[in-house]
């Protein structure tokens, strides 16, 4: 047994790495400046105007076809794994149909793993790291 | 021991923090380990109190000399050091002799109503079941209080009730946020409660504020309240300016929460004797001069963030009773 935190620390530093390996393999400095800006922006978005509004501009990002494999798509991806999507489920349209408890029950969820997206998102991906990670190579 | 009622009025959004934080805000509100509902702390009340009723404070509203219960004069100081105590400093360096508590102990304020927007009647003062238990807990302590009108819980999970005189709902439904709710009006003793919470926390007032009080009383389920104390308080974004510039400075933007303008808060204080070695003074004779200076209302500034508009507050203390 794990405690919800454990669990939503390891699927976000899990995901971070992810992030972290696709910028060290190019030279995609713009993946990870707005990777950083989309986790740092979620829990605020979700706190001022309520999960299915937030990750309904998250998913209109998602959804753009010339944009489908920017930062906020891929953060979308990634905090939606918290909702428990079925397979092929939409997770924003999943939240549509929920009860008013689950809905409570979902923001709450999103909120405490946003947290750790955005302290691994922090502490990987910042400037300084990568910038000595650089200087360390040459 | 002596005990009284008071409540706080906020006026402006209210940041009474805990300092850095690691969640969703960088800078929190205080809130209670066990609930996790918005406190004012007690220390912040007390000292803001402490410092209005400071009698070499020029300006202030201090503390009038006054007799004790032997018919000896007592000078504004002493009664004020009485009261809250001396300055541990000026007691390490020996200006107020040996150091005591002062007789008066003010408790958290608690949530008591916390406004949300409503799209009719622009916000509702909402509550639960839960605190309204709590605060006739707490009313129990103080035997000169009103009795409060039974606490009631609403019919079913997901419905609230409104008063009568509700301004807030239409066609049986109030829609707060994002979060619609089936209501019934007038149920029980909602009209009584509303009206005995709208007379404690606006004594002097015309019936106007009582009345728009009772207008947007609502009583929701705890578990939807306890969600939005979490997320209904306001989060605002903080930044500074690089003068040189005039853009926002490298890693400048933060995020405060505040209890919203309108909220209601309730807390206790209980007063002892006197613990000076100079001037001794029963609890009843305490907490009758402290509470003919405070008189029927106080403006006052409480918690963080002064200089940029928050913490105006309406304190307004209730009954005394031991």
């Amino acid at each position: 047994m794990q405690t919800r935190q454990q669990q939503d620390a390891t699927l976000a530093l899990k995901h971070v790495k992810e992030i972290l390996q696709k910028i060290e393999n190019g030279k995609n400095e713009e993946l990870r400046k707005s990777y950083v800006t989309a986790t740092h922006r979620f829990p605020f978005l979700v706190r001022q105007n309520g999960l299915q509004q937030t990750l309904g501009f998250y998913a209109g990002k998602a959804n753009a076809k010339e944009n489908a494999d920017n930062a906020e798509a891929i953060f979308y991806r990634h905090i939606c794994e918290v909702l428990e999507p079925e397979k092929g489920e939409d997770p924003a349209e999943k939240l549509l149909g929920v009860s008013l408890e689950d809905y409570m029950r979902y923001s709450r969820r999103c909120l405490e793993a946003a947290l750790w997206y955005r302290r691994f998102a922090a502490s990987l991906l910042d400037d300084e790291k990568i910038t000595k990670g650089k200087e360390g190579e040459k | 021991m002596e005990t009284m009622c008071y409540y706080i009025h906020a006026l402006t959004a209210l940041h009474a923090g805990t300092g850095q934080g690691v969640g969703v805000v960088d800078l929190p509100i205080a809130r209670e380990k066990s609930t996790g509902l918005p406190i004012v702390p007690g220390s912040g009340i007390k000292g803001v109190l402490r410092e209005e009723l400071n009698p070499s404070n020029p300006g202030t509203d201090d503390l009038q000399p006054c007799k004790d219960e032997h018919g000896q004069d007592r000078s504004a100081e002493e009664c004020w050091l009485t009261l809250f105590g001396p300055d541990a400093k000026n007691v390490e360096a020996g200006k107020e002799g040996s150091g005591f508590a002062g007789a008066l102990n003010i408790q958290d304020a608690q949530l008591l109503c916390l406004p949300v927007r409503s799209v009719y009647g622009v916000f509702a003062w909402v509550t639960c079941p839960f605190i309204l238990q709590r605060y006739q807990r707490d009313l129990d302590q103080v035997p000169d209080a009103p009795p409060l009108p039974e606490p009631l819980c609403p019919p079913d999970g997901q419905q609230g009730l409104v008063t009568s005189h509700s301004k807030i709902d239409e066609e049986k439904k109030v829609f707060l946020e994002d979060l619609d709710f089936q209501v019934t009006k007038g149920e029980g003793t909602i009209d009584d409660l509303a009206a005995y919470i709208a007379k404690a926390v606006f004594p002097v007032d015309t019936d106007e504020w009582r009345n728009t009080f009772i207008q947007r009383f609502l009583i929701i389920p705890d578990n939807v309240f306890s969600f939005l104390a979490e997320t209904a308080t306001e989060v605002r974004a903080r930044i500074r300016i690089e003068p040189g510039t005039r853009t926002v400075a490298d890693g400048q933007l933060w995020y405060e929460e505040n209890l919203p303008a309108e909220t209601l808060l309730w807390g206790i204080i209980g007063c002892d004797r006197s613990r000076s070695e100079k001037h001794a003074g029963s609890a009843k004779e305490l907490i009758g001069h402290f509470q003919e200076k405070i008189g029927t209302e106080k403006s006052l500034q409480i918690g963080g963030n002064a200089t940029v508009g928050r913490g105006r507050v309406r304190w307004i203390p209730g009954p005394v009773g031991g």
